[in-house]
């Protein structure tokens, strides 16, 4: 036929698409065979950002394999540095006289506002808890935080970020290609793979060791600051303090999550529990101006907090500051495995105070 | 922001607006317009706070332009032309060099015992800055020499200012060059679009197939070599030696595309560097862009009455003008490091014993040239002079070499790629190689690199020179 002549114009445009699709389809089929075939490692480390998150989705999956876990911590890294879910368990236990079960949801580096993403879209679909602790930092909601701005970029670019924590068209369409393609949900692994000379690494290559996490998602800090001092760590706010509180302005897009948060948890019956985490002195110096950033940002979080009627503990204020000194940090961000225990002993006499509370209002 | 799927969609639209009106004259002014409402929105997108600055500053130079062509005296030409180069400097050095002479000047003065706290003052470097000011240099240059008038209108000029696909990354194109494409509406040509479609793809081949995936073995290595192999680092360079090409030379085919869709031609930038035989002409195939604007601008005015005279004082300039070159691309020791080595290895060149190099066998000049770029871009892509130093320190170690032969296919593998493009476009006169082949072979290679594109794509990583 005169169309399939090689000279026809319509042979030639659709020559390209035709041949495209053709190689697509072979790559769909060459993957989905050697993915069945377990030829080809699981693609899940390369669809997150992090190995974290999927160390993190596996764990919560198998501490509430029904989805009933009592509560959640989330937050950033000073969330899972910060708040022991086993200390926490067993202080409810000998405070109340009945058992919790909780988990740390905390990741590493990122703003509150995709913290909040995460904890909406991603953990929330996992468990109902009947609490969430949120330990609460300026650096999260800085909108400056240079560290953070990286960090949420990645988590935004990453595969599954596109697909679950945005909205649109180009969600819809990652979600749908996530779902139904196997090339492109191991077109990461293939490409590393290839360039690394066939040999398909099954660990994210980034520069970023996984936190070695506790099987209920709580990282314990060995350190002691005051001993790292003394062994020359690096207290200058110049450098990484400073960056994170340089240029401090509470962002709009964090106080918005913060909101949105207050409110799934009102629609979804969820008690919040708002903890501003304890500061080392090192870590306020970071402000340009100590006094009044910090205290834009104790306001904001304070005054959103009232109006869902919730109040913050606030760790970092009489009486609770004074349980804490550096030998309860790590690092000047910190709180090591000691001040973690501290706060978590608290954290249970309150929760335990507030079951009390509403048991007697009812 | 070129390897958008949005803006590449975009453009669809925008070109259907752009090639609509019928008629001749209409068509003209509208073109114009349209261009520069694009490029100030897709700036305003990228950068909005850069848009500010790149406004004002455009405005400022225009006048500029103007001043000189307009003044009626010589001294008063040579003020005006010193003030405008002058404001183009000094906003370079503010925004670049501003944190560097800070911080050493804090290093000296702790030195000599005075420790004075380090004022905050955090500036944002607008967008694609190198590039701008290199522009406005040149434009303000030209119309001083007499060899450029002044557009009569400010919307011609304000395109060439902030024509969105070289804005960031150049090319750094010349005003007499780009404005007399402006001055005549631009006609909706088959060919055009096939080559813009085909240098698109070719960009986003190498960027997104190539440079990117390549970016996870690189940085973490040269950010810590301490903690790695010699086999490792070894990869780690020679991959980065690719990354660079491909990344650089993928933005510049993506900006060429997309400017010939809208019938505007920007120049070449890279034409095969790595098959050089020297590093003089090297230079004349990387960044060909910026080599060409030192030669014109500096190197020449330098040489003057001299040029060709004797071999020292003609090294001297060349010294000079690879400095300067580092220094254009950032604050830093290593950038000067850089730029010092291609300065010398271009003066070894010119040299007699240096002549000697031309005798040798082909393979071990390319040998030679790849040696001192490699040498380089450890320098280039380091984060610090000292961590450039471990880097080679961990590589003369030849620790772990146990490791060699594992790697040694991935360390082949990403150059089958650039010695096959180098190979087919040095046979080319073409734009693109394979605009010009049958239709099979040309449908089996789109398909092949839309497929590459695919696998690359999930693994993000910024333009390189976008920093510039």
């Amino acid at each position: 036929m005169e169309i399939f002549s090689k000279h026809h114009k319509s042979f030639q445009l659709l020559l390209i698409p035709g041949v495209c699709l053709a190689f697509l389809l072979l790559a769909e089929m060459t993957t989905r065979a050697a993915a069945s075939e377990e030829k080809l490692p699981s693609p899940e480390p390369f669809l997150w950002h992090r190995r974290e998150v999927v160390v993190k989705i596996q764990q919560l999956q198998d501490a509430a394999p029904q989805g009933d876990l009592d509560m959640l911590i989330a937050g950033s890294s000073v969330a899972y540095t910060g708040v022991d879910p086993t200390a926490l368990n067993e202080a409810f236990e000998l405070a109340a006289g009945a058992p919790l079960r909780s988990y740390n949801t905390g990741l590493a580096a990122l703003s509150f506002e995709v913290n909040e993403l995460f904890l909406e879209r991603v953990f929330l679909r996992n468990v109902q808890p009947s609490f969430i602790v949120l330990p609460l930092s300026p650096r999260d909601f800085n909108q400056n935080n240079p560290i953070t701005k990286g960090v949420d970029q990645e988590a935004m670019a990453s595969d599954y970020g596109r697909a679950i924590l945005r909205e649109g068209v180009e969600s819809e369409i990652t979600s749908w290609l996530l779902e139904y393609s196997s090339f492109y949900r191991y077109r990461n692994m293939l490409a590393l793979g290839l360039w690394n000379g066939l040999r398909f690494p099954d660990k994210l290559p980034i520069s970023y060791d996984d936190p070695a996490f506790d099987r209920l998602g709580f990282v314990p800090g060995k350190n002691n600051l005051d001993q790292a001092i003394a062994k020359g760590y690096d207290i200058d706010p110049s450098n990484a303090a400073k960056r994170s509180l340089q240029n401090f302005k509470m962002g709009k897009a964090n106080m918005a999550a913060l909101e949105r948060l207050l409110l799934v948890c009102q629609q979804q019956g969820i008690q919040l529990i708002l903890i501003n985490m304890p500061m080392t002195d090192y870590l306020m110096q970071g402000f340009d101006h100590p006094e009044t950033d910090y205290q834009a940002y104790l306001d904001q979080i304070t005054h959103i907090g009232q109006a869902y009627g919730l109040q913050l503990w606030d760790f970092n204020q009489a009486p609770f500051r004074q349980m804490f000194t550096n030998a309860d940090f790590g690092d000047i961000f910190h709180l090591n495995a000691q001040g973690a225990g501290k706060i978590s002993t608290e954290l249970a006499s309150i929760i335990a105070e507030l079951i009390s509370r509403e048991k007697q209002t009812q | 922001m070129f390897t958008s799927p949005v803006l590449l969609c975009s453009l669809i639209v925008i070109l259907f607006l752009y090639y609509a009106p019928p008629n001749r004259w209409l068509r003209g002014k509208w073109q114009n317009i349209l261009l520069l409402v694009v490029c100030l929105v897709i700036v305003a997108v990228w950068d909005y706070r850069s848009l500010v600055f790149l406004v004002i500053a455009a405005v400022m130079n225009y006048a500029a332009g103007l001043a000189i062509d307009r003044s009626g005296t010589t001294a008063l030409r040579k003020t005006v032309l010193t003030l405008g180069l002058a404001g183009n400097l000094g906003v370079l050095l503010v925004f670049k060099w501003y944190q560097f002479f800070l911080d050493n000047s804090l290093r000296l003065l702790s030195l000599l015992g005075q420790n004075v706290p380090s004022p905050v003052l955090s500036l944002l470097i607008p967008l694609g800055i190198s590039f701008f000011v290199f522009q406005n240099l040149s434009y303000l240059i030209d119309v001083y020499r007499g060899d450029l008038k002044p557009p009569a209108s400010f919307l011609d000029f304000a395109i060439y200012e902030l024509y969105f696909p070289k804005l960031v990354s150049g090319p750094i194109e010349r005003a007499p060059d780009f404005l007399p494409q402006l001055a005549a509406p631009r006609i909706f040509q088959i060919t055009n679009l096939q080559l813009g479609a085909m240098l698109i793809l070719l960009g986003l081949f190498k960027k997104l197939a190539i440079a990117n995936p390549l970016a996870p073995f690189i940085d973490p290595l040269f950010r810590e070599p301490a903690l790695f192999s010699t086999p490792e680092l070894l990869r780690a360079l020679l991959f980065f030696t690719v990354q660079i090409y491909f990344d650089f030379s993928g933005y510049t085919d993506i900006a060429r595309g997309i400017s010939t869709l809208f019938g505007i031609k920007l120049m070449d930038n890279f034409r095969q560097p790595y098959s050089a035989k020297t590093i003089s002409l090297f230079w004349g195939r990387w960044h060909i862009s910026l080599s060409r604007w030192f030669r014109d601008y500096v190197f020449y005015p330098l040489e003057g009455k001299r040029r060709r005279r004797a071999w020292w004082p003609q090294q001297v300039n060349v010294l000079v003008v690879f400095l300067l070159t580092g220094a254009w691309h950032g604050a830093s020791y290593n950038f000067l490091i850089w730029g010092l080595i291609h300065g010398s290895a271009i003066a070894f060149e010119q040299s007699r014993p240096g002549r000697w190099l031309k005798s040798l066998w082909k393979p071990l000049q390319h040998l030679y040239v790849m040696a001192v770029v490699m040498i380089g871009w450890v320098f280039f892509k380091s984060w610090g002079t000292i961590a450039s130093l471990t880097f080679f320190r961990q590589l003369l170690s030849f620790s772990g070499m146990d490791q060699f032969l594992p790697l040694l296919p991935s360390m082949i593998i990403p150059w089958i790629p650039v010695l096959l493009f180098d190979h087919f476009q040095s046979r080319q006169k073409e734009i693109v190689f394979f605009s010009t082949w049958k239709p099979l072979p040309r449908a089996l290679l789109i398909a092949s690199m839309v497929l590459w594109i695919i696998l690359g794509s999930g693994i993000r990583a910024p333009f390189i020179y976008g920093n510039f």
